[in-house]
């Protein structure tokens, strides 16, 4: 235990070397065994679920150990997932109901194969980015926005209630890497028209693998990752984010959601199911339109009480909880390995932890699995770069939860884009890091102060997951 | 050409060098296979595009004099281009022609199709009534729309035609009645016409492309296909099979609207012509496992079989057959099988759901056994 301590000392050293401009050699560190974290060995990425599929349907498949008796569900589900809402009534009862306010018409509209949205091409609309909308109060808290809600709606039944649009600038942050290399970030600055006193939060659409797997680790475990106080010194703090369980009425610890703001993905599914497709179920009954919007809308039938029947939103939910992970490519090159080294020995396995054991789980064949997610599902500080200011839960205006990498190199093969963080704003997964700041700037900085060589072979090494 | 693809064979055989006899003697069969293969291929594609030209034929028809005879012409020459294009779902699935990145599967038979998309005129105009935003229709702009924003936003391909001809089916005992007004009186008539003219055209040349593709002695998928390693053909060929057989039939088409009990998730639901997709997929699969095609217009004869690749072969033959002759037992309309009180015929439904999932699941252990890996759902 001291001696790992003594390491982390030693590993910060380096940081202050690499910050304060001077070239740092990471061999050296190695060769000094001066490694804090051993490189984990990397088995199939989502345990027995992993799937070994690298086409445009990587994301699409069932978990291979998947029981027969959740086929019919997954299938259903999938179904459900993929297929277009429509306007009550319709002839299409069991999927009537669509909005009145909505983004999407399904959840594969943002979910496209059921991976990653994107910022929208200039002149689209923002469908796969959406907007979480807050304002002050007269007391100065914050509040949902009094006539749009906690999330605007791009699209609407009604010409009665048109939410305004999302606008969109952006700043160019220019930067250069040690030795000498320079690079130019986009930094979007979102405005609400005609609304400028409003706070916006963009969250972009996360691809859907392996849900369940996270779901599946036990609390314990994200409690004994967290360390709020920093208690181990090396200048990373995550948290739990606290959340409303809404069917216990209970506070719960957060997994999904960009802020881990959702406790459990059936409430993940509910709340999207409303927000984004203006579909009610048991869990959220009512129509996601304000007190503003209500009289508004009262011509408009409803798709039913709910709309979407127990039945049919826990098969969604099964689905959600059984896509398979994709197994990791080309594990065996050495600039792989020699990229998680450098991850590793960047401290990112700090908050992107490389492995972790599945506890017990409703669905038998996704408990007691050993995963390598690369995340620890808290939040962390992810400094004023990347700051909305806007909180959520516990979660402050600068923390966002470490998102899992599993899958992450297939992206560009399953939604033809590398845009990544949570609003899609890096173009490629280099700039994803370069945006890193707060409690991961000293990884990142090291990631900056290795060769350009070490630089690609850790940006093969995420691209391989 | 024909030289070249010895010399490549004859590389790949020693590119390997620890292959033994035995197994050199099983690539050649494999290849045979392979060879065979892509005969059934093409027959199957031609037979598509024939038989896409004469719905051609009979829609061009009706658009110069809408009556009731030429609709009825019109929807029986979209039922007989149903045959050969199910029974070419099982070359599907391992990013050929049909499903590349470019491929126009999705252009083609995406389903469901909801027809508001197409046809609303509410509050979300759809694309015929929507004269503002799209004030001309032509191929381009169907083709733009198409899968735009959500998978059921479909604009093209046969359901948009079948939707076009049929009209939604509120009938419990036949199909979709659309009135031929709505190509001579309704608004927007003639914007209606025009849709279903150039959705046709793109239907018979994205066919075409695939026959092309398909076709013998040219620079195309074809000759990349059987000079490739034949094992990773025959992976190919399984995939489509084993694909089709569990993920895309048993469960997509027959299993989800079974357990949504909803007529939207059938396959043909304007026309009512589900349980004959489910057929001509069912015996696609038997096609390319037996290594023969009976089609329309154009057959091939029996030859080396993607069934002589495996010991197991009649246990196989026996399960693709059994899901194929309770596929023709299913007593349409399939969306009467599967509504709740009809405890009989969900027992039909499930039989072939059944069915399909085990002839899938053996495929896949089959497939393993001589050393192929395939991903599939069962």
């Amino acid at each position: 235990m001291l001696n790992q301590e003594l390491t982390i000392v030693l590993f910060l050293g380096l940081f202050n070397t690499a910050s304060s401009g001077q070239t740092i050699v990471p061999e050296l560190a190695q060769q000094d065994g001066k490694k804090k974290e051993e490189v984990v060995n990397i088995g199939p990425l989502g345990g027995d679920t992993t799937v070994s599929e690298t086409s445009r349907k990587a994301f699409t498949l069932s978990n291979r150990n998947l029981e027969d008796e959740h086929k019919s569900a997954f299938f259903l589900g999938n179904s459900l997932f993929n297929k277009n809402w429509t306007q009550a009534p319709s002839s299409a009862s069991a999927r009537d109901g669509l909005g009145p306010l909505f983004i999407a018409r399904s959840c594969s509209g943002c979910h496209t194969q059921d991976g990653r949205g994107r910022p929208p091409e200039e002149g689209d609309d923002f469908v796969s980015l959406l907007f979480r909308a807050s304002e002050h109060d007269e007391f100065d808290r914050l509040v949902p926005h009094h006539k749009y809600g906690g999330q605007i709606q791009t699209r609407s039944l009604s010409d009665e209630v048109k939410e305004p649009k999302i606008q969109v600038a952006y700043e160019e942050v220019k930067g250069a890497y040690p030795d000498g290399v320079q690079y130019t970030l986009q930094k979007p600055l979102y405005s609400l028209e005609g609304e400028k006193s409003t706070i916006l939060s963009p969250r972009v659409a996360p691809a859907v693998v392996g849900l369940g797997l996270l779901e599946a680790i036990p609390e314990e475990i994200l409690l004994s990752w967290a360390d709020p106080e920093d208690k181990n010194d090396d200048g990373i703090s995550g948290r739990v984010n606290r959340v409303l369980d809404v069917k216990s009425g209970e506070k719960k610890i957060g997994r999904f959601g960009w802020k881990s703001n959702q406790p459990n993905l059936a409430q993940q599914v509910a709340s999207a199911f409303n927000g984004d497709i203006g579909i009610t179920s048991s869990l959220f009954p009512d129509e996601n339109s304000t007190a503003f919007q209500k009289p508004r809308l009262m011509d408009l039938p409803s798709g039913g009480d709910p709309e979407i029947s127990d039945r049919l939103i826990d098969s969604v939910v099964l689905y959600c909880k059984t896509l398979a992970v994709p197994a990791q490519r080309e594990s065996k090159l050495t600039d792989v390995r020699e990229g998680q080294a450098l991850f590793t020995q960047a401290n990112c396995v700090a908050c992107h932890k490389p492995e972790v054991m599945t506890g017990d789980y409703e669905i038998a064949s996704l408990a007691q699995q050993k995963i390598h997610p690369f995340t620890d599902l808290l939040i962390h500080d992810m400094g004023e770069g990347l700051a909305d200011n806007r909180p959520d839960g516990e979660a402050n205006g600068r923390e966002w939860r470490t998102p899992p990498l599993w899958g992450i190199g297939l992206v560009e093969t399953v939604n033809k884009h590398t845009r990544f963080l949570h609003d899609g704003r890096a173009r490629n997964i280099e700039e994803a890091i370069l945006w890193h700041g707060g409690e991961a700037e000293a990884s990142k900085n090291v990631f900056k102060s290795l060769s350009r060589k070490e630089r690609d072979q850790l940006l093969v090494f995420i691209r391989s997951l | 050409m024909k030289h070249s693809i010895y010399t490549m064979l004859l590389l790949t055989a020693l590119g390997n060098s620890s292959i033994s006899a035995v197994d050199k003697a099983e690539m050649s069969k494999e290849s045979q296979v392979v060879q065979h293969y892509a005969k059934i291929v093409y027959a199957n594609y031609r037979d598509c595009v024939k038989t896409a030209e004469d719905l051609q034929l009979e829609i061009n028809a009706f658009i110069a004099n809408p009556s009731g005879a030429n609709l009825k012409k019109a929807k029986d020459a979209w039922l007989v281009s149903r045959k050969p294009y199910g029974q070419s779902e099982v070359f599907r699935f391992y990013s050929g022609p049909i499903d590349d990145e470019n491929g126009p599967e999705g252009q083609l038979n995406a389903w469901p199709l909801d027809e508001s998309y197409i046809e609303s005129d509410g509050a979300l105009k759809g694309i015929i009534n929507d004269v503002e935003k799209f004030p001309e229709i032509t191929t381009e702009l169907l083709k733009s729309l198409n899968e735009k924003e959500g998978e059921e936003n479909i604009s093209t391909g046969y359901h948009a035609i079948e939707f076009l001809l049929w009209g939604v089916d509120t009938s419990t005992t036949g199909p979709g009645n659309r009135a031929v007004s709505d190509f001579t009186t309704t608004k927007n008539a003639d914007r209606r016409k025009q849709y279903l003219k150039v959705v046709t055209e793109l239907l018979v040349s994205d066919l075409k492309h695939l026959q092309g593709e398909w076709a013998p002695a040219q620079k195309n998928y074809r000759a990349e296909f059987v000079t490739m390693d034949s094992k990773k053909s025959v992976q190919h060929i399984l995939n489509g099979i084993g694909m089709l057989s569990g993920f895309e039939l048993a469960r997509e088409r027959v299993d989800v609207p079974l357990s949504s009990m909803s007529q939207e998730d059938e396959h043909s639901c304007f026309s009512d012509n589900t349980h004959n997709d489910i057929i001509f997929n069912a015996l696609g699969v038997q096609n390319a496992f037996e290594g023969h095609y009976d089609g329309v217009h154009f057959d091939v004869k029996q030859g080396a079989s993607v069934k002589s690749l495996f010991v197991n072969a009649d246990e196989l033959s026996k399960s693709i057959n059994q899901s194929v002759e309770l596929s023709k037992g299913l007593q349409a309309p399939f969306d009467q099988l599967i509504i709740e009180s009809n405890k009989e015929g969900r027992a039909s439904v499930k039989a072939v759901v059944d069915s399909l999932s085990t002839q899938a699941k053996q495929i896949s252990i089959a497939s393993s056994a001589i050393g192929i890996q395939i991903n599939i759902e069962e």
